[in-house]
This record gives structure tokens, sequence and C-alpha cells, in this order.
């Protein structure tokens, strides 16, 4: 494939490295829970792989799969505390976790603190990030039609009522929660494993809010809208040449919010989609409201 | 059955519900009446396990349920409606009602991972919703329907769970008089297949017509209990809820201030 791509196979495979960590945080946020810790069991993930490849000579497989597993377990006992917090205080709890994750890395001994890692194994092709995506995507896809998934959506539209209906949501949002620890973490290997270098302000604010954005954008009525925002706006990003300048925040930060006015749900909303339908064919008939009939009798 | 015992709830101190004992009979329809304000909310709400008593207990089927949360109680075969419509905004009639099925599926472990592809997958959901009229409408948005039809889709939604005691909380609220008889037809086929039926309602024609047994709440407390043609004919019953008694010679007099 490093034929066909020339040139761009290093941007397209920064892009889809975003794309893992991006379906990390929708995860999560499928679930109505906006979290911000996946960057930092990213670097749980990256700094894994390099420590058990570098120093203890572990293959590199084994030690991906070691940042993924990872990534989930820190996760997984950070959830029991953080998710007791919800809204905009799961939000900034999250994000207090992921910066202290950040910033100890970058105080401990054993990471080589604020130097990090030169010189590890590349190994990580357009292939295998790939691969990722696909065997993600599929995952996501059989869990959003199964129960599972009905039951996800559920506790984002309404817990309580969810829970009545014998969601067990503390179990979910837990389990998403770590789930969303294991992407990240394998994002964070891979990233490793791609870039050969690797320190504690990679892990910055910068990336969160280029990840978040994506997602935002995309929504969390489907998996595929993330990853398609990611995408695409990665590719803009790259040819416009915006990458870490202030042209990039303002351009995007006024996407976020005319996003936010235009389609609150994202792009990947079905209501919207229904609506502006509704409005296409109301143009084109002159019909105010769409009367459907029941058994019962015709009702709006 | 469901059992309350000695059930106290207090808010900051304003006793809600003060030493409520009922006894739910099973397989049939119980009606739990009462002014606004006289606690039935909070009482289907304690029982569901959304609020947890102060003091009493509540049993169901012999299980001791206070602490539970809503999520067991459901698993027990628990379901309800809520006064305030609670549906899932920005899905299908159909998903809102495969939401309620969620519990069966559970019951198969990794079975709750198959996807469905195709819509009407499910052979009990598809039958709730033609049994609520609903069919013609699953694949709207809930909230395209009428409130009276929402309705409907909450009772569905509740039934998916294949519960043993259904709470309703006002289900004809907002309902033609010819809407809430068929939503009272339903019931009685309910507790004729073996459900329990708990409905609480304003409707005073509706709950004569449906329950066998029935409590009325007042200020927190039960103030009559039995088959509706008795309680009706208790003076208490008429003040707290009529607010109006009649004298000897069949005339109203003025009702008792409540304070």
């Amino acid at each position: 494939m490093s034929e066909l791509l020339g040139s761009y196979e290093f941007t397209l495979n920064v892009i889809l490295v975003q794309a893992i960590l991006v379906l990390s945080l929708y995860v999560v946020f499928q679930a109505g829970l906006l979290s911000m810790a996946s960057v930092g069991f990213m670097a749980v993930g990256g700094y894994a792989t390099t420590l058990l490849t570098l120093e203890q000579n572990w293959p590199i497989l084994g030690g991906v799969v070691a940042g993924a597993v990872m990534g989930g377990v820190v996760a997984a006992i950070f959830g029991i505390p953080v998710l007791r917090l919800g809204g905009i205080y799961l939000a900034l709890g999250s994000l207090a976790l992921s910066q202290a994750i950040v910033i100890g890395i970058a105080n401990f001994e054993f990471t080589n603190g604020a130097r990090g890692f030169a010189g590890i194994e590349l190994a990580v092709t357009t292939e295998h990030l790939l691969l990722v995506l696909i065997v993600t995507g599929v995952i996501l896809q059989i869990t959003h039609r199964s129960y599972i998934g009905r039951a996800i959506r559920a506790i984002r539209l309404d817990e309580r009522t969810a829970e009545g209906l014998g969601i067990n949501t503390v179990l979910y949002k837990r389990v998403l929660f770590a789930f969303s620890g294991v992407l990240a973490g394998l994002a964070g290997a891979l990233e490793a494993h791609l870039t050969g270098v690797i320190s504690p302000d990679q892990y910055g604010f910068d990336l969160l809010v280029v990840a978040l954005t994506y997602m935002i954008v995309g929504g969390s009525g489907h998996w595929i809208g993330p990853l398609g925002m990611t995408v695409v706006l990665g590719i803009v990003r790259d040819q416009l040449g915006l990458g870490g300048t202030s042209l990039e925040n303002i351009i995007f930060g006024s996407l976020l919010v005319a996003v936010m006015i235009l389609a609150p749900a994202g792009i990947s909303d079905r209501v919207m989609y229904r609506d502006i339908g509704r409005w296409i064919r109301r143009k084109r008939t002159g019909r105010g409201v769409q009367v459907v009939t029941t058994p019962q009798g015709e009702v709006s | 059955m469901l059992e309350l015992e000695g059930i106290v709830k207090t808010f900051r101190g304003v006793k809600a519900i003060d030493g409520v004992t009922l006894k739910v009979p099973e397989r049939g329809v119980f009606g739990l009446i009462g002014p606004n304000g006289a606690g039935k909310t909070t009482l289907v709400n304690l029982i569901t396990g959304y609020l947890t008593p102060d003091e009493g207990r509540i049993t169901f089927d012999g299980h001791d349920v206070v602490g539970l949360a809503p999520h067991k109680l459901a698993a027990l075969g628990v379901a309800r409606t809520y006064q305030n419509l609670r549906l899932f905004e920005g899905s299908t009639v159909r998903e809102n009602v495969m939401i309620g099925r969620h519990l069966a599926a559970s019951s198969g472990g990794l079975a709750r991972f198959r996807p469905r592809w195709r819509k009407a997958a499910d052979p009990v959901t598809e039958e709730l919703l033609g049994r609520l009229g609903l069919a013609e409408l699953a694949d709207l948005q809930v909230d395209e329907l009428s409130y009276g039809l929402r309705r409907r889709v909450e009772i569905a939604r509740a039934l998916a769970t294949d519960c043993k005691t259904l709470l309703l909380d006002e289900p004809t609220a907002g309902m033609t008089a010819a809407e809430a008889d068929g939503i009272g037809q339903l019931m009685r086929e309910l507790a004729e297949q073996g459900v329990t039926v708990v409905l609480v309602e304003h409707n005073i024609r509706l709950v004569t017509a449906t329950c066998d047994q029935m409590a009325v709440l007042d200020w927190g407390k039960v103030i009559a209990q039995g088959p509706p043609a008795e309680v009706w004919a208790l003076d208490a019953v008429q003040v707290a809820y009529v607010g109006k008694r009649r004298d000897k010679a069949g005339q109203p007099t003025t009702a008792r201030t409540r304070t």
C-alpha cells in the first residue's frame, strides 16, 4: 500500500491512529458519557509497549496487546470512582484523571520523565491500522444491532428508565469505560510503533480537543459518524496545513459551535435526517402536517 | 405476591408515606387511588426501588426487596410506567418496546450479543405492538405520537419485560373515554393471564369497573381497602376523595376542612 500512497502514507497512518482514539471516546459517548480520559489511557498503552519491547525485549505484538490490556485495566480501576460522576462533572473528573496520568508519566524515573523514549521499533503499517479499525467497526456494528446496543442507547436517552427496565446501568457504564480504555491503549501502543518516539507532551490538551471535535461533530448515534469525521477532517486539516496552528483552533472551534447549534446530536443523528427529509418534501408538495391513519382513527 | 408493611417515607420532615401496610393479591387488578399529593407515586417509586423507605418492609414473592436497585426489581418481575411519560425520545415505537425485551434476552447470556439485522426480529415485541394497536405505527419516532398513543407505547414496553407485577401510574391520563376503556379491558386480560396489575388512577369509573380490590390513600395513609363497592360506601373515602358528605336526608353538607 505504501507505493500507492507515497508521501501521504504517514499522514494517513496518523489519522487512522486518531480514528481509534476517537472510537474509544465514542464507546462511552454512545451511553451519554462525555469522558476525556482516553488520552491518558492512550499514554498508558504507549508507555506499556515501549517499556516492554525496549527494556524487557518483548515481541512487538506482545507489547501492543499488553498496551491495550493495560489501558483497559487502568480504565476499569479508575472507572469505579470516576463514573460516580455524571454530565459535566464526569468530563472534568476524567480530564483530571487523564492529566494526572500524563503528569505522573512525566515525573517518574522508569518512564524517563519528560524526555520519553526514542528508538522504539517501527512495525506498524497502514494495513495493520485498517485491520484494527475494521475489527473494531465489526464489533461496534454487531453491538449496535444487539440488545446490548439497545441497552446502551437507552442509558444515553434516559438512564433511570433504563434501570427500571432491568438494565444494570452501573455495570454497563463500567464495562464500556474499560472497553474504551482498551481501544485507547491500543491506539497509544500502535502509535508508539508507528512513530518510534514517545514523550508525555504528545498526550496534551491539543490532541484531546481535536479528538473531541471529531467525535462530537460525528455524533453519538452511530460509530460511522465519528470515524468518518476523523478521516474527512483529518485530511482537511493536513491539506490546509493547519496542524498545531491557532487558525486550526479557530476553525475547529467554530465548527464545533456550528454543529452544536445546527445538529446537537451530531451528523449521525437519524432524527435530523428525518426532519430534513420532511422539510424538503414539504417544500416540494406544499403540504404541512403528515397524517398517519391508525385503526383507531387519524392522528397527526 | 406483593406485601408492604409499615412503610414510612419522609421528605425533609414531611411524611409522604406514613405507615402504609398493603397486601396486593396475586392475579388481579389492584386499584390505588387518592387525591393529589396523597403519596401514590411515592409509593410506586418505593415499590420499584427508585426510593428506599425510611422504615418498613416490602416483600415480593417472599423476597425482601428493600434497598434493591430498580434493575434487580425488574429482574424479579416488577415493571412500571410513569406518571410523566418517560419514553426514549428519538427512538421508534418498536425500538422503545424492544429495549423492554432486554431482560428476556439476557437470560440467554451471550445471546444478548446476537445482532438483530431485521427490524421486526422479536416476535414478542411484534405481538405486543399488535395488542396495543401500535403495529402500524411501529416505525414512527415516539415524539410523533399523540399523548394517548405514547402512553400505550409505555405500557407495551413495560409488558415486554415479561413482568409478573405491573404498576401503572395513571395510564389513562390524556386518553379519551373509549381509549381508557380499552386499557381497562387490557388490564382484565392481563390479570386473567396471571399478571398482577397495580393501577394508580384518578379515573374513578375505570377503577370501579376494572379492579378486584382497591385501596384509598390520603395524606400518606391507607384509609380504606377492599372491593371497590365496599370502599366507596365508606364515609371517610367520600370525605377524602369527593370532599363531600351527605346528611341523613341525602343532602350534601360542607366538607370537613383538611388540616
